[in-house]
C-alpha cells in the first residue's frame, strides 16, 4: 500500500530525468484548455503561451495521455516527435524556425483518442480515471499529461479550463473558480473555470459521486462513494476548520469554496493537494486507515499555501511546509498534545525507520534519488521547521511564513526563508540551516542529572553530551511534586556539551527535555538508563512515566503514531511494555 | 497452703538483696538505661485534604515498624514517595513492603521499593492505566527501622507524587515525625 501524500510527486520524479541537466527552461505565461469528456473519442485542445528560455528550434513539452492530432506554433502547423532522451515522457515540438531566447510563442495542440491512464511512474497503477461515472484528472505528469506544465521547474501560468461533461455530473476544477455552467441541451453541460491565480497545478473531477458539504466553517464540498459518506462528513468538517485556521494564519486563499475529491484505490497516491482542492485516495476512508484522514486532509490542504500560493524549486518548500502546517492545525483543532504527537511521529519515523538506514541532508540535491527521500523531506523537514519556530518564536516565525506566501509562487528559496525569519524575529537562522538542512543526521544526547539539597535550597545540575555536530538550545520542563512546572533551556554548544545549574525551591521529581518534540533528537539518561525522570534516582515517578507509555511502539507503517518515545523503551526492543516496567523495578531494587 | 522451710529458703534466694536493688537504682539514675527500651515516635500533625503520613505501628527493642498511609487523594494511576532518614541514627531493617493498594496481583499493579542508606523509596502503578480511588485511609507501605544512634531523629516524607491516569499530578501534603525516647526530650 502506498502512503504518499503529495503536491509535487510528479515533478519530483521528473527533475531526476537525464534531460534535466541540459534542459531549456521556458517560461509558461498563459494556458487555456478545452476538454470534451462526453465526446467519443475524448478530445483535449490546448493553447499555451510561453517565452523561450533559450534560442531553440524545438520546444520540449510533457507528453499527453492521449494521442496528438495536430500542433501549430504561432499559427503554423508543425511536426512533433518522441523525445530522444526521455521517450514516452517528453514530446519535442518542432518550431517553424530557430527562435531566439525570450521569444514569446503560442503553441496550439489538439489531442484526440482514448485516454491512456496507465501510470508510467507507478506500474500497475493508474494516473487518471475516465469512465461513464466519472473522470478524474490529477495534476499533470509527463507522459500522462492532460494540460502542459514545465517538466523542468515549477512554472506557474494563468488561464482557463472549459469542460464539456454529461449534464448529470458535477464538475470541479482545481485552482479554478467556476465562471459559468451552461446546459447544452444534448445531455451535456459546459463548465468554464478561470485561473486568475498563477498555478502549475490543475486538476479536474467530473462525476456523480455523493456530495457532502460542510455545515460550519469554510465552505467545503467532498465527493465520495456512498459507502464512505459518514467518513467524508468528518473529513469535510475537519477541512472546514483547518482552512479557516490556515486562512487566518497565513493569508486567505484565492478561492471561496474548497473541494475534496475521493479517488479510486487504483491511483498511486494517498493524497494530492492543489490550490483549494485535494484528492484523497479512497483507502483513506477504509477502517484500517482511519488514522490518516485528519492528518491527510490537513497536509493536503496545506499545499494550497505551500506548493501553490507559494513554492520554490525544492520539495522541502512544499512537503515539509505542508506537513508542518498540518500538525500545527491539528494542535489548533485539538490541543498541544496532538501537535506534539505529530511532531514526535515525524521525528521518530525519520530517526528510526529510514530504509536501509540511509540518510541525506534535506537540501542535498542527492535527496531526489535517495531511499531516504520521504523520511528526510516530509518527516525530518517538517520537524526542522518546528525547530525554527521554537528558535524564532511562534509569532515571528508565523510572520515569516506569511511573508513567503505573500511573495507568491516560485519565489521561495532557502535564502529568502532565512531573510524573512531574520526580518520578523532578528534570529539569524543560517547556522541552523547549515546543521539541520545541509547536513544529514540528528543529535544523540546523553544527560546526567545531579540533585543536591540543603536546608534552604535544592540545586539541579545537568550535564549534557553529544558526539554529533549539532549545537542547540534544548527546552527543559521541570515538574515538582505538586504538579507545578518551571520552563528552562539547556544550551548544547558547538563542542557538543552543555552544563547548567539551577537553584530551585523544591525537588524536581520530573525533568523533561524537549517535551513538545521541537526537534529530531534522541535523549537518554547517562547515569541510570531507568532514570527516565532525570532526577538522579530511580523511583516510583520513573515507574509511572514508563507505565504511561505502556503499549507505545515503533510503527512499521508510515504515518502511524505509535506514541513511541525511545526514552521509555529501556530494552530497546521497539515497544514499551511490561519488560521495561520490570527493568525500572530491578534498577530501583539494585540500589 | 503449707510451705516448707526449704521452699522459703529457695524463694528468698530468688529475690535481689537490698544492696543489689540500691546499686541498680543508682546505675539506672545515672545512665537512664531504664528508658532505652522505650523508643517512640512523635508524628507530625496530620494535614487536611489529600495527604500521606507516617504512622508508628510497633516497637520491639530498638526496632520500630512504620506504616505509610494516604487519604483523600482520589482516583490515581500510581504514586511515589520517599522517606528520608539520618543513616547515622537509624538504618533500614530489611525491605520496604509496599501494600497492595492498587491491586494485589502483578497483572493488576506493580510496586517499587528501594532502600538506600538514607532514603527509602516506594512507588506503585496500575498496569491497566486505570485508576484506584485512595479516599479513605489506605495503607501504602510498611517498613522497619533499627535505631542505632542517639535520638531524637526525624523521618521526613518527601517527593510525594500521586498521578491520575491522564498523568496529572495531585497536590498532596505529607507528614513525617520524629523518633524519640518515651519520656525523653523530643
Amino acid at each position: 500500500m502506498k502512503y504518499t501524500f503529495c503536491r509535487a510527486l510528479a515533478i519530483t520524479a521528473i527533475v531526476s530525468f537525464p534531460g534535466w541537466a541540459t534542459a531549456q527552461v521556458d517560461d509558461f505565461i498563459e494556458q487555456h484548455v478545452w476538454i470534451d469528456l462526453a465526446a467519443t473519442p475524448m478530445q483535449i485542445e490546448i493553447e499555451l503561451t510561453l517565452d523561450l528560455g533559450e534560442t531553440a528550434s524545438a520546444i520540449h513539452l510533457a507528453t499527453l495521455a492521449l494521442p496528438l492530432a495536430s500542433v501549430d506554433v504561432d499559427g503554423t502547423p508543425v511536426g512533433w516527435s518522441d523525445s530522444f532522451s526521455d521517450p514516452g515522457y517528453i514530446t519535442d515540438i518542432a518550431l517553424p524556425s530557430q527562435l531566439p531566447a525570450g521569444t514569446q510563442t503560442k503553441v496550439h495542440m489538439v489531442a484526440r483518442g482514448e485516454l491512456d491512464c496507465a501510470s508510467l511512474f507507478y506500474p500497475g497503477y493508474q494516473w487518471c480515471v475516465h469512465d461513464s461515472h466519472q473522470t478524474i484528472l490529477p495534476m499533470t505528469s509527463a507522459g500522462e499529461a492532460w494540460y502542459l506544465s514545465s517538466v523542468f521547474a515549477f512554472d506557474q501560468f494563468v488561464g482557463s479550463l472549459t469542460v464539456v461533461a454529461p449534464a448529470s455530473q458535477d464538475v470541479v476544477s482545481v485552482q479554478g473558480t467556476e465562471e459559468e455552467r451552461s446546459d447544452n441541451g444534448d445531455g451535456t453541460a459546459t463548465w468554464v473555470f478561470s485561473f486568475d491565480y498563477p498555478t502549475d497545478g490543475v486538476g479536474l473531477y467530473a462525476g456523480d459521486m455523493e456530495a457532502v458539504t460542510s455545515e460550519t466553517g469554510f465552505p467545503v464540498t467532498g465527493y465520495v462513494p456512498s459507502a464512505h459518506v459518514t467518513k467524508m462528513e468528518h473529513a469535510v468538517a475537519i477541512a472546514a476548520e483547518v482552512l479557516d485556521y490556515y486562512n487566518e494564519l497565513y493569508t486567505p486563499m484565492p478561492a471561496d469554496h474548497a473541494y475534496l475529491v475521493t479517488t479510486p484505490n487504483s491511483l498511486p497516491f494517498g493524497g494530492m493537494g492543489l490550490l483549494g482542492t485535494i484528492f484523497l485516495n479512497e483507502y483513506v476512508f477504509w477502517d484500517e486507515y482511519a488514522y490518516i484522514v485528519e492528518q491527510g486532509v490537513a497536509h493536503e490542504f496545506g499545499h494550497t499555501w505551500w506548493g501553490h500560493m507559494s513554492s520554490g524549486n525544492h520539495p522541502f518548500f512544499t512537503e515539509a511546509f505542508a506537513e508542518y502546517s498540518a500538525w500545527r492545525a491539528m494542535g489548533h483543532l485539538y490541543d498541544d498534545a496532538m501537535r506534539t504527537s505529530g511532531s514526535r511521529m515525524n521525528a521518530v519515523w525519520y530517526m528510526y525507520r529510514r530504509t536501509g538506514n540511509a540518510d541525506v541532508a534535506v537540501l542535498d540535491p542527492k535527496v531526489f534519488n535517495s531511499p531516504a527521500y520521504g523520511f528526510v523531506i516530509y518527516h525530518k523537514g517538517s520537524t526542522v521547521l518546528r525547530t525554527f519556530e521554537e528558535a524564532a518564536g511562534e509569532a515571528p516565525f508565523t510572520a515569516a511564513l506569511r511573508a513567503l506566501v505573500q511573495s507568491g509562487p516560485g519565489h521561495t528559496d532557502i535564502d529568502k526563508f532565512v531573510s524573512e525569519i531574520a526580518a520578523s524575529s532578528g534570529y539569524d537562522a543560517s547556522a541552523d540551516v547549515e546543521q539541520w538542512l545541509l547536513q544529514p543526521g540528528f543529535p544523540h544526547l546523553e544527560v546526567r542529572p545531579a540533585v543536591a539539597t540543603s536546608a534552604t535550597e535544592t540545586t539541579l545540575a545537568l550535564f549534557a553530551l553529544t558526539d554529533d555536530p549539532f549545537a542547540f538550545n534544548l527546552p527543559v520542563r521541570l515538574t515538582f511534586a505538586d504538579g507545578t512546572t518551571r520552563n528552562e533551556s539547556l544550551t548544547v554548544g558547538e563542542d557538543g556539551s552543555g552544563h547548567v545549574v539551577w537553584g530551585l525551591e523544591g525537588y524536581p521529581v520530573l525533568v523533561e527535555f524537549d517535551p513538545r518534540w521541537t526537534m529530531v533528537r534522541e535523549i537518554t539518561p547517562g547515569a541510570d538508563r531507568a532514570d527516565v525522570s532525570f532526577d538522579g534516582v530511580v523511583d516510583g515517578v520513573d515507574l509511572i512515566e514508563v507505565a504511561l507509555r505502556q503499549g507505545s511502539f515503533l510503527p512499521d507503517e508510515r504515518r502511524v503514531d505509535g506514541g513511541y518515545d525511545p526514552l521509555y523503551d529501556l530494552n530497546g526492543d521497539g515497544a514499551v511494555d511490561g519488560d521495561d516496567l520490570n527493568l525500572v523495578l530491578a534498577a530501583a531494587a539494585s540500589h | 497452703m503449707e510451705v516448707s522451710m526449704s521452699q522459703r529458703r529457695y524463694e528468698r534466694t530468688r529475690l535481689p538483696s537490698r544492696v543489689t536493688v540500691i546499686v541498680l537504682l543508682v546505675l539506672g539514675a545515672v545512665s537512664g538505661c531504664g528508658e532505652q527500651k522505650a523508643l517512640s515516635f512523635n508524628a507530625d500533625a496530620q494535614p487536611s485534604g489529600p495527604r500521606l503520613w507516617l504512622q508508628h505501628a510497633d516497637t520491639h527493642d530498638t526496632r520500630l515498624t512504620f506504616e505509610v498511609w494516604a487519604a483523600e487523594v482520589g482516583a490515581v494511576l500510581g504514586y511515589s514517595f520517599h522517606v528520608r532518614l539520618d543513616d547515622g541514627v537509624v538504618t533500614a531493617a530489611g525491605e520496604v513492603t509496599p501494600a497492595a493498594a492498587l491491586g494485589s496481583s502483578s497483572e493488576a499493579a506493580l510496586y517499587l521499593q528501594s532502600a538506600r542508606a538514607d532514603d527509602l523509596a516506594v512507588g506503585g502503578v496500575r498496569r491497566d492505566l486505570g485508576e484506584t480511588a485512595l479516599d479513605g485511609p489506605v495503607l501504602l507501605a510498611t517498613f522497619p527501622l533499627d535505631v542505632t544512634g542517639e535520638v531524637p531523629t526525624p523521618l521526613r516524607v518527601e517527593r510525594v507524587v500521586f498521578r491520575r491516569a491522564g498523568g496529572a499530578f495531585v497536590a498532596t501534603s505529607a507528614a513525617g515525625g520524629t523518633i524519640v525516647r518515651k519520656g525523653g526530650e523530643s
